[in-house]
């Protein structure tokens, strides 16, 4: 256990949590954006910022989900510093990003002014990334890449081509802070639209239901050397 | 070369090289940096190997490694009497030999003129050179990279034999952190510190990681450092490897880099066979490797976890720290990454003892290791002085000595330019205006100016520099280079070009300055990494220190360095006397006027390049910008 110190309050961590862990077990509200429970934590967003010192050190920002509790941690989620730049990087993902409607409320929430000092920009993606690491991570696909850098980086297919190893699975729709990856489906196609990216879809033998891209038959049996007969049918059915 | 197997057989190879080498000798060192080779150095050295080996002559020809005073090159130095020789040509080489080596006769025609034309024959009086205290490049020029021998010669692994037959890592360690050494890539981290918790930290293997990822524009001197002397930091990675329980290394040298990625390939083969890289080093059971890694041109990969990144085969972006590299680096092991430069200086604090490094430099290390700045340190002075290179000074000195007694001063200063500021730190350093001139120059004094000691880029501008201009340069380059990933880099730089891009075009607003400095505390604050958190730099401290100016580019549209084409604007005074000379020379015919009569200049035809002010030799030409323009065009 390190006892840390929470917006003044004493708190027990557990070793090894992150700051935002702690937090949000307390119930203290931090927003976040590119963070995922079931993704390592690169606090690319800096949404999450807190400010921090160690043994009356010099009070540092930090991203809370990247950050471990450390012994002699005084931590403060909402202080003016933490306000302060926290709305500068709201202020600058909405002049990126002006219709979402996700990221308008969380604006909302933390006072940040809804016209950015910034000439408005058409884009609807933050460059979280989470969208890459889910794919990477949890999916094991790594269909999808950030491409290029600094203020041309973009994310989708390597080259920005539509990525032969997307699964259709729909995990990065699912994930998405800013809910920009769509995806479109007829009974006999799934389309994940920001990667342009196609796949015809299995039905289900039982019920007919196109339950799974045939492409992600193939994968999943490759992956996990299953038999063919199991993807036949739905998961409902199969039950 | 024979294999050395004890620490002991390798310090008589290295006692049988020294003895071997005649300081009396006949020699001729041509610089074969990169720099002289564009200049023409390696048909140079072609030349002076022929003409030799025909008059069958006793005189070794050496190709060195980089002098540092490039913008001279090719550089020849004639041991031992230490003449100095620029500019020179195949052509002249049959003349040194008949004149200077024959008869110690001097040709004036090649040597060193400063700008008051004064004369100067040897290397060790010359301005450039006479202010240096060279440590770290002490061995450049007078030894062939390419040689192992030369190398040895000078005493070469000496260090490396003491510290493995009389010292312990934690010896080794304890003598680094004594002496202060602090990191030369920009952060100043005290390299034995460092050292110390990747010794400390579990898990093995450990690795350490030579930084050679140079990115700054215009800074080149790990790459002289690793061309030239490539043993020097293979020396230091050893010492450092048994220090820390090592036994991986890398370097990652960009591959822009082709020369020193040739000359250290060559080294590491030569130590395999020395016997001092590979397994059971010297029969002491420490067993260490180097192998190369090529990075492939991001500036960002010079920051040491996106550099770690990149040897993974992974994008080049930074990690958040912590857990620190020390801890968790390379593949998730223990890894100590220092600069080329660092452990450069490693062999020599082992072999002169930290009594003498501390000697150099500024503060009291001696309870501290932040206490203060020891040693030398190497920067690249460009910009606008007489005198550009790699010059290497002691920690402390003063600006003015460098841009002024080094630097030789001010370009064109007799046409009336003056000094305005000096930029230290590469593309996210700050800028420093002249009332900081006598201010020493250590990591820590460089910080408080709101600037820093980066990598040791130093750019020196003139009256006729404009900041705000300077500002939009870098912000522009580092907007280029951000990796993306965080919010403060990625979308502050983006804003930040923005604005900077408006003002130099005359639409700067009253809420920039605000904005400007809002972004930049953001990024300080809240990036991710290094580069995010220095890139506002230059934009804080010309904002510190030039206020005015971005205030005249918003009010009145006043350049005060008359360089932001769309606020300037070209004028012919009546002190033109009709030479024709503009008009000859200007590239869209804007300026027209028979001979003798005053010139006239078509504002529309106009492109603002500044050939005719160049060209004038009256004065006639003037600048115009803000109010002036006003005044004396009417637009």
């Amino acid at each position: 256990m390190v006892e840390i110190l929470l917006n003044g309050q004493k708190y027990e961590a557990r070793a090894g949590e992150t700051i935002l862990e702690v937090a949000q077990r307390m119930g203290i509200d931090i927003p976040t954006l590119c963070h995922h429970p079931s993704v390592k934590p690169t606090g690319s967003c800096r949404v999450c910022l807190v400010e921090f010192s160690v043994r009356g050190g010099s009070k540092k920002l930090t991203s809370s989900c990247t950050y471990v509790v450390e012994p002699n941690m005084s931590v403060e989620t909402h202080s003016e510093r933490v306000l302060k730049h926290r709305r500068t990087v709201l202020e600058l993902l909405q002049a990126r990003v002006p219709d979402s409607p996700e990221l308008k409320k969380m604006a909302k929430e933390n006072d940040v002014r809804l016209d950015p000092r910034f000439p408005v920009m058409k884009e609807d993606c933050i460059l979280c990334g989470l969208c890459v690491r889910v794919c990477d991570e949890v999916v094991g696909a790594k269909a999808i890449e950030l491409n290029d850098r600094g203020t041309k980086l973009t994310v989708g297919g390597p080259f920005m081509e539509s990525p032969e190893d997307c699964i259709g699975c729909g995990a990065c729709v699912y994930v998405c802070p800013v809910n920009c990856i769509k995806m479109e489906q007829t009974a006999e196609t799934r389309k994940i639209v920001k990667w342009d990216r196609e796949l015809p879809m299995r039905k289900c033998e039982t019920c007919g239901y196109p339950f799974m891209p045939n492409f992600q038959v193939l994968r999943f049996k490759k992956w996990a050397d299953m038999p063919g007969e199991f993807f036949k049918v739905c998961p409902d059915c199969r039950k | 070369m024979e294999k050395a197997t004890t620490p002991q057989a390798l310090l008589g190879i290295i006692e049988n090289h020294e003895k071997a080498r005649d300081p009396k000798a006949v020699r001729v060192s041509v610089c074969g940096g990169t720099g002289c080779k564009a200049s023409g150095a390696t048909p140079l050295i072609e030349a002076f190997r022929s003409e030799i080996a025909t008059r069958k002559l006793d005189i070794e020809v050496i190709s060195t490694g980089c002098h540092g005073f490039c913008e001279r090159g090719p550089l020849v130095v004639l041991h031992p009497s230490g003449v100095f020789y620029q500019k020179v040509k195949p052509k002249d080489v049959g003349e040194i030999l008949d004149k200077t080596l024959a008869k110690g006769e001097i040709i004036p025609r090649l040597q060193y003129r400063d700008e008051n034309r004064q004369v100067y024959e040897k290397e060790k009086d010359v301005p450039f050179y006479k202010h240096q205290e060279r440590i770290v490049f002490a061995m450049n020029g007078h030894i062939d990279p390419t040689r192992l021998d030369h190398y040895l010669s000078m005493g070469g692994y000496r260090a490396l034999a003491k510290v493995l037959s009389t010292r312990t890592p934690e010896e080794v360690i304890d003598e680094v952190i004594r002496s202060g050494l602090r990191g030369r890539g920009g952060a100043g981290f005290p390299a034995g510190v460092k050292w110390k918790y990747t010794r400390a930290a579990a898990g093995t293997p450990k690795y350490v990681i030579c930084n050679a990822d140079e990115g700054d524009p215009g800074a080149f001197m790990d790459r002289s450092i690793l061309e030239g002397n490539p043993h020097l930091v293979l020396e230091g990675m050893i010492i450092g490897a048994f220090a820390i329980g090592s036994t991986e290394g890398y370097v990652y040298v960009r591959n822009e880099y082709p020369l020193a990625i040739e000359n250290l390939q060559l080294a590491i083969s030569q130590a395999r066979e020395l016997g001092i890289l590979g397994e059971n080093i010297l029969g002491t059971g420490f067993s260490f490797d180097v192998k190369i890694n090529r990075g492939g041109g991001a500036f960002v990969c010079g920051e040491a976890t996106a550099l770690v990144n990149s040897i993974e085969g992974k994008r080049g972006m930074p990690r958040t720290r912590p857990p620190r590299l020390a801890e968790k680096g390379l593949y998730g092991k223990p890894t100590n990454i220092n600069n080329v430069e660092t452990w450069a200086n490693v062999p020599y604090i082992i072999n002169r003892g930290v009594e003498w490094f501390t000697s150099i430099g500024t503060g009291d290390v001696s309870k501290n290791p932040w206490g203060g700045s020891k040693g030398t340190k190497i920067f690249s002075l460009v910009g606008k002085v007489n005198n550009t290179g790699l010059v290497e000074v002691p920690m402390g000195i003063s600006l003015r000595k460098i841009v002024f007694d080094i630097g030789g001063g001010i370009k064109d200063s007799k046409k009336g330019r003056t000094f305005k500021a000096v930029q230290t730190g590469g593309p996210s350093g700050g800028c420093i205006p002249a009332q900081y001139l006598d201010h020493p120059v250590d990591f820590d004094e460089l910080s408080k100016l709101g600037s820093m000691m980066g990598s040791g880029g130093m750019i020196v501008m003139d009256d006729h520099t404009c900041m705000v201009e300077v500002a939009r340069y870098f912000v522009d380059f580092l907007k280029e280079e951000s990796c993306g990933k965080c919010t403060p880099c990625r979308e502050g730089l983006r804003r930040m070009s923005e604005i900077l891009n408006r003002m130099v075009r005359g639409e700067g607003r009253h809420e920039d300055l605000e904005l400007l400095e809002d972004l930049g505390s953001l990024m300080e604050n809240a990036s991710v990494c290094g580069l995010g958190e220095s890139a506002a730099n230059p934009v804080l401290s010309t904002i510190k220190y030039f206020k005015s100016e971005y205030e005249h580019h918003i009010e009145s549209g006043l350049c005060d360095g008359r360089q932001c084409i769309d606020l300037i604007r070209y004028h012919i005074s009546d002190a033109c006397t009709g030479c024709t000379i503009c008009a000859k020379k200007c590239p869209t015919g804007a300026i027209t006027g028979e001979n003798k009569q005053l010139h006239k200049l078509d504002q529309a035809k106009c492109v603002r390049c500044g050939v005719c002010y160049d060209a004038c030799n009256f004065n006639a030409v003037s600048i115009l910008s803000g109010a002036e323009i006003r005044e004396k065009l009417g637009e």
